[in-house]
């Protein structure tokens, strides 16, 4: 983890992708330290002030790619109050208070098979890495598994198209629990860990990457390790 | 009551003044004033730096840290810059992180070789003992007072897996020799930079070679926090490894006054730990406390933007003495620059050749009388010394260049408080003694 630095960055878009959910793109007005897909930053609303504590923050994950350094996303929804906060006061110009990198988990473009899991929200770490690879290429298979509940909720669309179109190793299922049987673009359902594995084609020569619900991260977790893959393979992004 | 923010302002600003009435330039006077070999550089910031960090009174890692942290990091084009105690510390530390359990199978470990030289500093060589690994001493180069490129492959054996060198008073090592070997053999090299920051080989900043290198801020070296030194390097698995050596070895990388920056700090697993013990009183290491405060890192913090011009003026100062040293050739070995390198001197060393008329004592001492400080050339073969005369050891050769330069060589200063005055200065009192002879 390269030295952690504490940043002001100002906002400059909002995206709202629902009530609860947003996107925020960020320039950094320092240079920022350097970072690798799957970390994450800690935000602040409150000015950073070097003499005392850091302020109040939330967690995120960086949701670009660290080689377009020049400006950072991250998803943010609602959790509790202070997130709400976020989610209402922040705007287009707004001046925000980051410190990063932080995070263990890391993901290598080449080596081992990838399986990304990823629930609702819990796609953010997953997408640096996959801008990431559209950057520099990627050398063995990655596959994305990701649910929500309904189409609207899905976001990142747009990048998910250009990895399907750009990277030859990549392929994506989408879990949508509330959409039409006959919509082809998508499975019904809720994300399932036994469908993810019969997808899969070497479970034990894969790396599995679990980001989303703690309900859901514990049971495929424990799934996984039923059918033989070890705790070395298995890579969870959740925070308390 | 007044606003403690205009308070601080007009304490920095009779500060500075403070500066300019105790430490304001004062003229050199020849056979009153001392010659340093080496001494604290600085101006009315590194005080203002310092008041402003008392005021602050942080006390440990706090914002000038991170400061001096970031810009170190930048000069050197590295991820990673750990702060510690001192030069000696970073050594400990740098060594200590190579035997972490996270290496697995790269992980040194007790018994294991670790090539070096014993004209060093002893803390080159101190924790290679400390951590129980064995020192292969390599004879060095008279002239660049480096380990021998050539004998290098001769110190290997199956049990090697470390190199571990300091640039010897600035003068980088055989870079691409040691690179070669360490590449072909999957070793490790430990570059102990602490007399060389600045200092750069083929174009590139000694420092950055190694896969973990050390930089001292003692006040005889390139830039001072007092005591203080740190660890850098470009690998981040070896650098929060550092880091939990220098923290207790803890296995948390939270700064002084933060928590659950990693957002699990109940819910990993250890050792036998219960599941979710704290994560902030999780071991996974055998550690020191060895950190700076931050009253340290704000000198170090003003230090480092004058790093450029320090290492500027000590070049300039090696170039002007040994223009007027060379006359003297015949008797004297005159420093030699490793081919490929540009050094950002610590000090000019000299040693006095077998067959000249004089003693090295006789030199030193004409110095040293007319107020020229003089140093040699550290521990001279650190076998001769009492603590490492019975340590576990392996001896490349016979270190005859070794025990030459115990017996010959000294240095005199180049450090950026000399003046073109103090140098011919110096130059005038070799030319003093020669005419004696």
């Amino acid at each position: 983890m390269a030295n952690v630095r504490k940043i002001s960055a100002e906002v400059t878009s909002v995206l709202k992708h629902s009530n609860e959910v947003c996107t925020l793109i960020l320039r950094p007005l320092e240079p920022l330290p350097r970072f690798h897909p799957g970390q994450f930053l800690h935000l602040s609303l409150e000015a950073y002030d070097p003499t005392r504590q850091w302020p109040e923050s939330r967690v995120f994950s960086i949701a670009s790619s660290p080689l377009r350094s020049s400006s950072l996303r991250i998803t943010l929804a609602v959790k509790g109050k202070y997130t709400r906060r976020m989610f209402d006061e922040i705007r287009q110009g707004s001046i925000v208070f980051l410190k990063l990198p932080y995070g263990d988990v890391s993901f290598e473009p080449n080596g081992r098979d990838k399986v990304l899991i990823a629930g609702g929200t819990g796609i953010t770490p997953f997408v640096s890495f996959l801008e990431y690879i559209l950057d520099v290429g990627v050398r063995a298979p990655v596959m994305l598994f990701y649910g929500v509940r309904s189409r609207d909720l899905i976001i990142y669309h747009e990048l998910l198209e250009e990895c399907s179109r750009k990277l030859e190793l990549f392929s994506k299922l989408v879990f949508v629990e509330n959409v039409p049987e006959s919509d082809p673009e998508y499975q019904r359902g809720k994300l399932d860990i036994e469908t993810i594995l019969s997808r899969v084609r070497d479970a034990q020569g894969s790396d599995f990457y679990l980001s989303g619900p703690p309900l859901m991260i514990k049971s495929f977790e424990a799934t996984l390790m039923a059918q033989s893959v070890t705790r070395e393979q298995i890579f969870t992004d959740q925070w308390e | 009551m007044e606003d403690s923010e205009n308070l601080r302002r007009e304490i920095i600003a009779l500060t500075k003044k403070y500066y300019d009435s105790k430490f304001g330039s004062k003229k050199f006077e020849k056979g009153r004033d001392k010659v340093f070999y080496a001494g604290r550089v600085f101006d009315e910031n590194e005080l203002a730096n310092l008041v402003d960090s008392s005021l602050d009174f942080w006390l440990t890692e706090g914002r000038y840290s991170e400061q001096f942290q970031a810009k170190l990091a930048g000069y050197l084009g590295v991820s990673d810059v750990t702060l510690v105690n001192s030069g000696s510390s970073a050594n400990l530390i740098a060594l200590s992180a190579l035997t972490s359990p996270k290496l697995g199978s790269r992980a040194l470990r007790p018994g294991d070789e670790v090539i070096t030289v014993a004209a060093a500093f002893p803390s080159t060589v101190s924790p290679i003992v400390q951590l129980q690994l064995v020192p292969v001493f390599v004879d060095i180069e008279l002239g660049t007072y480096n380990i021998m490129p050539e004998r290098i492959r001769q110190a290997l054996s199956p049990k090697t897996k470390a190199i571990m060198l300091a640039h010897t008073l600035g003068n980088p090592v055989n870079v691409d020799s040691v690179m070669e070997i360490v590449k072909e053999r999957e070793l490790w090299f430990v570059e102990d930079n602490c007399d060389a920051l600045g200092s750069t080989y083929d174009g590139k900043l000694t420092g950055t070679f190694g896969h973990i290198s050390t930089v001292s801020f003692y006040p005889a070296h390139h830039i001072t926090t007092g005591e203080g030194g740190c660890v850098a390097t470009n690998d981040e698995n070896l650098a929060r490894i550092a880091k939990s050596f220098r923290d207790w070895g803890r296995d948390c990388y939270c700064s002084g006054g933060e928590n659950n920056t990693c957002g699990r700090r109940y819910s990993q697993q250890f050792g036998t730990l219960p599941y979710g013990y704290d994560h902030k009183y999780v071991y996974t290491h055998i550690g020191y406390n060895l950190k700076m405060t931050d009253l340290q890192a704000a000198i170090g913090a003003a230090q480092v933007e004058k790093l450029p011009s320090f290492v500027k003026a000590r070049k300039a100062n090696f170039a002007r003495l040994y223009k007027g040293l060379a006359r003297f050739e015949e008797s004297l070995i005159l420093p030699l620059a490793t081919p490929k390198s540009d050094p950002a001197w610590f000090a000019f060393p000299i040693s006095v050749r077998n067959n000249s008329r004089f003693s090295r004592k006789d030199l030193v001492s004409h110095l040293e009388n007319n107020r020229i400080e003089t140093r040699y050339l550290f521990c001279g073969n650190l076998l001769c010394q009492p603590a490492f005369q019975n340590i576990e050891r392996r001896v490349i050769g016979d270190l005859s260049n070794t025990n030459f330069t115990m017996e010959n060589t000294f240095f005199v200063g180049v450090y950026p408080g000399l003046t073109e005055e103090h140098i011919d200065y110096v130059i005038e009192k070799f030319e003093e003694f020669f005419k004696t002879l």
